[in-house]
């Protein structure tokens, strides 16, 4: 008789949903939704925001969620580094709005973020893509993903708008 | 699901369409600002007309045109090709 290859439900894919319940829970406490209407690559998730009538707020934040059991911190105890893909910052940092790397903690339920444009807005672009396929990045644990953050992410998120100038610009 | 397609040139007409006039942005980014209302606008990167407009932004257009009440999701996703058209019941 055949055995059926079935699938397996492994730590990993246990950690996946951990880290998009703890996101998508910060983010509901602070009135807003997370969403995938469509699939992309490089992009978990994106935040809508609303104001106090509860209307939808113009502008995006895209999540990118890592998991782990392991996390792994410098010598400082105070620093997670961790590797992201050069072929994903250069995605990233194309983005009009901001792009958050979360990093979930899945043995302390707890997680942090790193906006990722404002990170690298102040190095110097020249070395960031003479480096290999990775360069890692640095979180602080002081920056946990909670209430507060998702405030300041959204505030990031509106300061993003376009500033008019009261003239038309001509047609493309 | 097969994946959206609308370039950025169609999706500048739509928005065109909607109410939405062409405004300067930061950097090279292109931003869209609706006639009436300011608060409610779009900021893109830099996209040539020609080109293919990434996922992530059409389903950020479609969260918030349903949002703000200017096109539903179900219209939009038939927009993008996303859902395939209906065909008549046989008689």
């Amino acid at each position: 008789m055949t055995r059926l290859l079935r699938k397996l439900r492994t730590r990993e894919h246990v950690l996946a949903d951990l880290s998009l319940n703890h996101l998508e829970r910060h983010v509901l406490l602070s009135g807003g939704i997370v969403s995938r209407p469509y699939r992309d690559y490089g992009y978990d998730l994106m935040l809508t925001s609303f104001n106090a009538r509860g209307e939808v707020e113009a502008g995006y934040v895209f999540f990118q969620l890592k998991a782990t059991d392991d996390l792994p911190l410098l010598a400082d105890g105070k620093t997670i580094s961790w590797p992201i893909s050069r072929r994903d910052l250069l995605l990233w940092l194309d983005e009009a709005c901001p792009v958050i790397l979360v990093v979930y903690d899945g043995t302390r339920d707890r997680a942090f973020w790193l906006d990722i444009q404002a990170y690298f807005a102040g190095r110097p672009s020249a070395g960031l893509f003479l480096a290999g396929q990775t360069i890692n990045v640095h979180f602080r644990l002081s920056d946990r993903l909670n209430r507060r953050a998702l405030r300041e992410i959204i505030r990031r998120k509106n300061a993003a708008r376009p500033r008019p100038t009261g003239r038309e610009l001509p047609d493309a | 699901m097969p994946e959206p397609r609308m370039t950025f040139s169609a999706l500048r007409r739509l928005l065109s369409d909607l109410g939405f006039r062409e405004v300067p942005a930061q950097k090279s980014f292109i931003g869209f600002q609706h006639e009436d209302q300011p608060e409610t606008w779009f900021v893109f990167p830099a996209y040539r007309g020609n080109a293919l407009v990434a996922p992530r932004h059409l389903a950020a257009v479609r969260v918030q045109l349903d949002g703000w009440g200017l096109m539903e999701a179900a219209d939009f996703d038939r927009l993008v090709g996303v859902v395939p058209a209906r065909h008549p019941a046989p008689h």
